[in-house]
């Protein structure tokens, strides 16, 4: 038996061993994706390959999933069978995290002879080779290469044929191979930090401690759980997709410490758009918005999913049948959070967010004599949704921790620039609290010959819903060259062309007319609401001076920072 | 007592040597008949896109199977020889294979897997077992002409060892295999392939045995500087001087130029392309230098030596040039799937040329190939990815009509009717020939051809059509009158771009092919010829009168 104190201790060192693991990969990688969206997890396993700590950054479905393709993998190739310095990798979507991209890489660390523990990082590779499309493909083989698990390497050699396969089948082998490589040591790192770890304590390995870790999460959770009424509600999005809508239904029943959710009657899968989601991504998406609400301050683990129990029809969008395209599968699932959390608002009023503005993943490809070959992706978000008790954040990533690149990063790395980046006006839901607002995104091409883009915009025709009487948020939009785009085919990029993305507003909670005056007129002075929609939308009847009221907002601050730098 | 051990032969006698060298043919007969015996696309077993060809220690072709396509058998020692730079020939032992599928380094587009067996004989590698096959699919995208760079288009396998002394490279087949729409027609078509070539090396064991060599050195010398001064003899008989001519051929969305330049010097041939259009990023029509070079020699190959069979002694004196990054010559990573609507003009070119001196041997433009593929998945047929392959009509020659629509410059077959709505929920609406088609001449094109496919199934799936000369007609030879231009119609609508059709039930495309080019002065026509064209409803009255100048009043004129 660990006491509490130890259990904290340790639980936080492997933690830590997660987070070196994470930092080592932005350190070591070569693409911006990786090293500067953040598109990637680490995650540690225990023996049995149930996930156990992961770094604080890592997206969390990827940790969800992550532990579901080892056990794969490890069908295929048993524990047994290991030896130190195999990696296992696969990109499989329907083993793994649910696109070609994502490459899944998976180390067994070994104690005095014995694995204790795996090492595991799925990461968003650039290329992976296929169309450089995105939404529009007839099936997966036209996304990309597809790597069944393997040893990417075998007692520290790599696999010559994966490593010649992988650099023959993409269009940016030293940046994929860099990365894959890069993680590769990353996981040397960690799996001698958790043998110094075990060392430090004298232990063999680590299964009274992962037993403790799951068992009290999972105890924590179904606590929680039990302390909400049994009963069952449903709940239902139509969302945008692509060449058609979709529509998202889900039955949530409580009961005893056990969750059930179901997608029975979501829509069935399409074979003319790349949005359909492979079981594993819209099981860890479902699966995350309950740890936020019912278990916020436990560090993420498998405890934590085991009084959860999702299904979902197979050949629907959310579990969709090989091979079916989808690569945009982050279309659909997506609208899985507020899903839940719409849900979730009939029984535990006040705990849910409002559906946010999504992500508009953008990434240009080509050759330009000053930056040679490149790939560069962005992934800018639109605002948050509200919450009972505070507005929806300004745009940041949401239902992902990905990063956005910073505008200096791609000004370096290809020929465009950042012509303009600015929030919009009355695009956040209104609500007692305000969604956040979405922001508009305007980048010119420099290069001196065309190049492409592609681009991934959603809540162009159903915007982020509100919660509890909380209003939609504003609807997203793209334009080239001022003119509106509706198909989302790689784009030739001319020299001198502007792309402009606007990207939604967060859904509003609550009634707008029960917003305090105070906050209105602070959202007119910060440009977030204009005069009219504080009148016509929150019923503000007294006018309202703008001018003044940026005057006093500008002194406000100035104060602030006096006082700041006088103490 | 010592046995009598038969000593190195120094030379074989004329009679000796067409012995052995047609039982190799036969022997790669035999691996083309097992290819088509136990293979499992279409595309290799009714289409037969693909070649078997035996290489010699050194990686240079010795022959071919009689039916194999000729580009295939002139890559494919090439091919072989940066194989065995990868796997170097002594480090290969009994029951490897190698393979390839890179354009660059193979045939020039992805769905083409050249495949390699090296043969040993008491314990010396003695000769390859080498085929060429284009395979069902290697994924990619399922566009055809359409596509920004060859990641696009598939799946690249680079050099590999298929098999490792007999044991299959688990990992390399899964990686094939999990990458391909279906793979069990993809993994059993190279499976068969290396079931040919124990085949094959069996044969050519029983082979050395009874002739009591001890390898092909001395026999290949022969068959190679026989054939080879057989042709430069009838390459001198050539008047020496540089022959050029320029034909605009339909590219896709822009027109394309190829410009050659032949040079005839002594006994060798140097062809050059420097004028060619250059290579480009948004079609699929650029040709990797190894197509260029074996469809360049392949016209010469048919006029100065046809009845030589194919050895790579027959290329040594002809030279190709192109400049890198033209057209014909295209680098990486430029899109290449569809590289056969700019190579399937480059006889045309090159007979425009040099015509004058090829004598009864050159061949007006043809009516090219149209490859037609339907994909996709059905009731009662699972899974199916089909390709046929028609052609239009034949170009005329000096002394002989264009044939009727057959393959050229492939050996391809057509797929029949019957194969083809078997397997796919399909209904030829007409095959049939187009009057008034072919291009007039002394002697006449060969007739185009139209083909109406019908959706019968009751859901939609993809076809795929990639025409040519739709734009650019089948150019003439010595006043010849060009072909027709042909025309592709979706439910009767004129198409000009070929990305996908999204063929829903009801849907009918309709393909009318061109027919091929005349050579000589139409009036100078046999009347008879032209009375029998009209008899068989190959030329229409009015053409008869207004082409031919047949006299309106002629008996028969009006049947």
């Amino acid at each position: 038996m660990i006491d509490p104190i130890s259990l904290e201790v340790m639980w936080q060192r492997l933690v830590a061993i997660a987070d070196e693991i994470d930092t080592a990969t932005i350190r070591t990688s070569f693409s911006t994706i990786v090293g500067e969206s953040h598109d990637f997890g680490c995650v540690i396993m225990d023996a049995k390959a149930a996930g156990l700590a992961q770094a604080q950054w890592s997206p969390p479905q990827f940790c969800t999933m992550l532990p579901r393709t080892t056990r794969v993998m490890l069908e295929k190739f048993p524990v047994s069978t290991l030896q130190p310095g195999d990696v296992l990798a696969t990109n499989d979507p329907w083993i793994g995290s649910t696109h070609l991209p994502d490459y899944n890489l998976v180390s067994p660390v070994f104690h005095h002879g014995k694995v204790v523990a795996f090492l595991g990082t799925v990461a968003h590779v650039s290329d992976v080779g296929g169309h450089l499309g995105d939404l529009e493909a007839p099936d997966m083989f036209t996304e990309g290469t597809r790597l069944m698990p393997n040893k990417f390497y075998s007692a520290g050699q790599v696999e010559p044929i994966i490593e010649e396969f992988i650099a023959a089948n993409c269009r940016v082998p030293d940046m994929v191979l860099g990365d894959l490589h890069a993680i590769v040591g990353t996981h040397r790192i960690a799996a001698k930090r958790i043998q110094d770890f075990l060392d430090d304590y004298n232990l063999e390995d680590l299964q009274e401690l992962s037993d403790a870790i799951l068992d009290r999460s999972e105890q924590a959770l179904r606590s929680a759980i039990r302390a909400l009424p049994d009963g069952e509600v449903d709940y239902s999005i139509t969302a945008d997709g692509y060449l058609e809508p979709f529509t998202l239904k889900l039955k949530l029943t409580i009961d005893g410490g056990t969750i059930h959710m179901d997608f029975v009657g979501s829509s069935p899968q399409q074979s003319h758009s790349a949005i359909n989601a492979a079981f594993n991504i819209s099981y860890s998406t479902a699966v995350y918005p309950i740890k936020c609400m019912l278990a916020g301050n436990i560090p993420n683990n498998d405890g934590l999913v085991k009084p959860l129990n999702i299904t979902a029809p197979l050949g629907s969008i959310v579990n969709c049948t090989f091979p079916a395209p989808v690569k945009a599968r982050a279309k659909v699932i997506k609208h899985i959070p507020p899903l839940v959390f719409g849900a979730f608002e009939k029984l535990l009023p006040g705990e849910t967010i409002a559906a946010a503005g999504g992500i508009f993943p953008f990434h240009f490809v080509g050759v330009d004599e000053r930056f040679g070959k490149f790939a560069v992706h962005m992934l800018p978000h639109g605002g948050l949704g509200a919450t009972k008790n505070a507005d929806g954040l300004l745009p940041s990533a949401y239902p992902h921790n990905s990063t956005v690149t910073p505008t200096e990063i791609i000004e370096l790395q290809c020929p465009a620039i950042m012509a303009e980046k600015t929030m919009l006006i009355d695009s956040g839901g209104p609500g007692a609290t305000r969604g956040g607002p979405g922001q508009k995104i305007v980048m010119r091409c420099t290069a001196k010959k065309s190049l492409l883009l592609t681009i991934r915009p959603d809540l162009m025709k159903f915007p982020a819903p509100g919660l509890n009487g909380g209003a939609d948020g504003a609807r997203g939009n793209v334009f080239l060259n001022d003119e509106g785009i509706t198909r989302f085919i790689p784009l030739d990029w001319h020299p001198g062309d502007e792309v402009t993305l606007v990207v939604p507003g967060g859904g509003g909670f609550g009634d707008p007319q029960e917003r305090t005056k105070e906050a209105i007129l602070e959202d007119v002075a910060l440009g977030l609401v204009s005069a009219e929609a504080a009148k016509d939308v929150y019923g503000v009847s007294d006018p309202i001076d703008v001018s003044s009221l940026q005057q006093d907002a500008l002194k406000h601050v100035v104060a602030e920072q006096k006082a700041r730098s006088q103490s | 007592m010592s046995s009598i051990t038969p000593s190195p032969r120094a030379e074989f006698d004329p009679i000796e040597l067409e012995i052995y060298w047609q039982r190799l043919i036969a022997m790669m007969d035999e691996v083309d008949n097992a290819t088509v015996r136990t293979s499992f696309s279409t595309i290799v077993g009714e289409s037969r896109d693909f070649a078997c060809i035996l290489v010699n220690a050194d990686g240079v072709s010795l022959c071919q199977s009689s039916l194999s396509p000729p580009n295939f058998c002139v890559v494919l020692p090439r091919t072989c020889k940066i194989l065995l730079e990868h796997f170097p020939a002594h480090t290969l032992q009994p029951g490897d294979v190698l393979c390839t599928n890179d354009p660059w380094i193979g045939t020039g587009h992805l769905p083409d897997y050249v495949v390699v067996t090296p043969v040993f004989y008491k314990d010396k590698l003695v000769a390859f077992m080498g085929t060429v096959a284009h395979l069902a699919d290697v994924g990619g995208h399922a566009g055809d002409i359409e596509a920004p760079d060859v990641f696009t288009e598939g799946v690249c396998v680079p050099p590999a060892k298929l098999y490792q002394a007999g044991h299959e490279n688990e990992l390399l087949f899964d990686i094939i295999g999990k990458n391909c729409r279906v793979p069990e027609l993809v993994l059993g078509d190279l499976r068969a392939i290396v079931g040919t070539h124990q085949v094959g090396s069996k044969r050519l064991v029983e082979f050395l045995d009874d002739s009591e060599l001890d390898d092909l050195e001395r026999l290949s010398e022969v068959i190679l500087t026989r054939s080879e001064a057989r042709i430069r003899q009838k390459i001198s008989d050539l008047p020496d001087g540089i022959y050029s001519f320029g034909l605009d051929i339909d590219g896709y969305i822009n027109i394309v130029h190829l410009q050659a330049s032949v040079h005839v010097r002594g006994s060798n041939i140097f062809v050059d392309y420097t004028g060619t259009s250059p290579q480009v990023d948004y079609a699929a029509i650029n040709c990797v230098y190894n197509t260029t070079y074996a469809s360049t020699l392949y016209p010469f190959k048919c006029a100065l030596a046809p009845n030589i069979p194919n050895n790579e002694g027959l290329f040594r004196p002809l030279h190709v040039s192109a400049p890198e990054g033209c057209i014909l010559n295209c680098t990486f990573p430029h899109p290449v799937q569809a590289r056969a609507k700019t190579t399937n003009n480059i006889n045309q070119v090159l007979f425009g040329a040099v015509w004058s001196i090829l004598g009864e041997h050159a061949q007006a433009g043809s009516g090219s190939i149209w490859p037609f593929s339907v994909s996709g998945e059905a009731e009662g047929y699972g899974r199916f990815s089909v390709h046929i392959l028609p052609h239009g009509g034949r170009g005329a020659m000096r002394n002989l009509d264009g044939l009727l629509p057959i393959a050229f410059p492939h050996n391809s077959s057509v797929t029949p009717i019957e194969i083809m709505e078997a397997q796919a929920p399909l209904l030829i609406k007409h095959k049939e020939l187009l009057a008034d088609t072919a291009g007039a001449g002394r002697t006449r094109g060969g007739l185009g051809q139209r083909m109406t496919f019908k959706n019968i199934g009751e859901t939609a799936y993809n076809a795929r059509v990639r025409p040519d000369k739709i734009f650019c007609a089948p150019p003439g030879i010595n006043q010849g009158h060009n072909g027709t231009t042909g025309t592709v119609r979706f439910n009767g609508e004129l198409q000009e771009r070929f990305p996908i059709f999204h063929f829903a039930p009801g849907d009918e495309i309709e393909m009318r092919m061109p027919g091929g080019a005349g050579f000589g002065d139409v009036h100078e026509r046999a009347k008879e010829d032209v009375l029998e064209d009209l008899q068989l409803g190959y030329i229409s009255a009015e053409a008869a009168v207004d082409t031919y100048g047949l006299d309106s009043t002629e008996e028969g004129a009006h049947d």
